[in-house]
């Protein structure tokens, strides 16, 4: 097991996995819960999961499944080397050995299952070390971990990630608090974050304070705009919390008009932006909190975190490993 | 040389790993004048088409060089695809020169050079395992 694990933790569980195996899909929201990993070669990891009401019989779910590939004359024996109480079968194939693996976690009430593809040696303790990282994190937590695609982002546990977007080498997430399943808190701020690689070519050859305030609304109104010193305990504009700045950074808050039916109750949409340069990775970083009030200030997110300084993927030593 | 004059088949499906092998060559008749700002401007000729005679030459605007205004970042990419470098290498420089994850670098540098094949500025070359008795 010579590969170092990286976490990704998304929706309702967690995994630690090769850092060569990478996200390659990643469910949307009220998808059913779904991310699947590949190295530069095939796919290896596959991991569904989904909410159930009653607690299942796995050994029942396997034995039909093992009597049905039995009958299609597939290859398929018990997993008996799995971490309890992960079950499953090995479905050998003349090119790959395929690990299918489920396990119910009784306190989320979910149904997990893994699919592992090992396409030349079968590393058993990889995959047994793959299987029993999965986790659920504990909905009672105030905050939730959302770590993929270079992102690592805490933020509290009803916000809950209704869109991204993926360019080259930009990556950017909108959180939205949830009053219910599908219902929008929309007197909570909204967040958005955004991780950028080749900063000078995202940045246009700007500085990164004009680059944030070409960022802005057309038509917004700039209340302060500030510097801040690494380190530095900052309140952003009259607001009551305070950030701790990782780097050097650039501070806007700007008010712009909301709609004509809160314009008429006199809201505004006010919005607080901070951006910084992360030197060991060499990505920008920009957050985004936007909310709709009558005062010119925005309420910080309690617990939000957005972690950079994170080490550089070496590509070479990723060749040939798994 | 494009893979009909070599006498080679396109294959039906490529793997992963055929295209990972893969080199691209730049096209060695063009000609590349670099730019103030990194970039550069390549242009391609082009054969002027059969059925393109008088009078229909006389209406319709014909260019004998194609024109594709390239980048500082396609310029570093293109400046790879020199023959001895094969896709994955490219990838990999690509990612090491900016910071960035294999899949991250191999999503646009695909992309970039399926773009230049279009343009007639590179053509990439298949070695597949099978063939290299693998």
């Amino acid at each position: 097991m010579a590969a170092s694990l990286e976490r990704t933790s998304w929706r309702e569980v967690q995994i630690d996995h090769p850092s060569c195996w990478e996200l390659a899909v990643a469910s949307g929201p009220d998808d059913p819960g779904r991310l699947t990993f590949s190295d530069r070669r095939y796919h290896r990891l596959d991991l569904k999961w989904r909410a159930i009401r009653y607690v299942p019989n796995v050994d029942l779910l396997l034995t039909r499944h093992h009597s049905r590939d039995q009958k299609d004359g597939r290859k398929v024996s018990p997993l008996t080397t799995a971490p309890p109480p992960w079950k499953g079968l090995v479905q050998e194939t003349a090119s790959a050995c395929i690990v299918h693996a489920m396990r119910h976690f009784s306190g989320a009430r979910l149904l997990v299952e893994a699919s592992l593809v090992w396409p030349g040696r079968r590393d058993i303790p990889l995959e047994n070390a793959v299987l029993a990282s999965v986790a659920t994190p504990d909905a009672r937590q105030d905050a939730r971990l959302w770590q993929a695609m270079g992102l690592s982002v805490t933020c509290p546990w009803q916000y809950d990630l209704r869109a991204s977007s993926l360019k080259v080498g930009q990556i950017q997430w909108d959180f939205l608090a949830m009053a219910g399943q599908h219902k929008v808190d929309k007197q909570a701020a909204a967040l958005r974050v955004e991780r950028m690689a080749m900063p000078e070519h995202w940045l246009k050859g700007q500085a990164l304070r004009d680059w944030l305030a070409g960022q802005l609304p057309p038509g917004a109104r700039v209340i302060s705009q500030m510097c801040i010193r690494q380190d530095q305990q900052v309140t952003p504009g009259p607001t009551r919390g305070t950030w701790r700045s990782p780097h050097p950074a650039e501070q806007i808050l700007s008010a712009s008009k909301a709609p004509l039916a809160g314009r008429i109750r006199g809201l505004q949409d006010v919005r607080l932006d901070l951006a910084w340069l992360c030197p060991p990775e060499g990505r920008a970083y920009h957050v985004q909190l936007t909310q709709r009030r009558t005062d010119e200030r925005v309420e910080p997110l309690a617990g939000l975190q957005v972690r950079c300084c994170r080490p550089v993927p070496d590509v070479a030593a990723s060749r040939n490993v798994g | 040389m494009t893979a009909s004059t070599a006498g080679l088949r396109r294959p039906r499906s490529l793997s992963a790993e055929d295209f990972l092998r893969a080199v691209p060559f730049a096209n060695r008749a063009m000609t590349i004048v670099p730019a103030s700002d990194g970039g550069a401007l390549a242009s391609i000729p082009m054969n002027r088409p059969r059925w393109l005679v008088p009078p229909l030459s006389w209406m319709l605007p014909y260019s004998s060089q194609r024109r594709v205004r390239l980048d500082a970042v396609g310029c570093g990419v293109l400046g790879l695809c020199d023959g001895n470098r094969n896709i994955e290498t490219i990838i990999e420089e690509f990612a090491r020169a900016n910071k960035l994850s294999f899949r991250e670098a191999q999503l646009p540098t695909t992309q970039f050079l399926k773009q230049m094949t279009e343009r007639g500025i590179i053509v990439v070359v298949g070695f597949p395992a099978s063939a290299a008795g693998k």
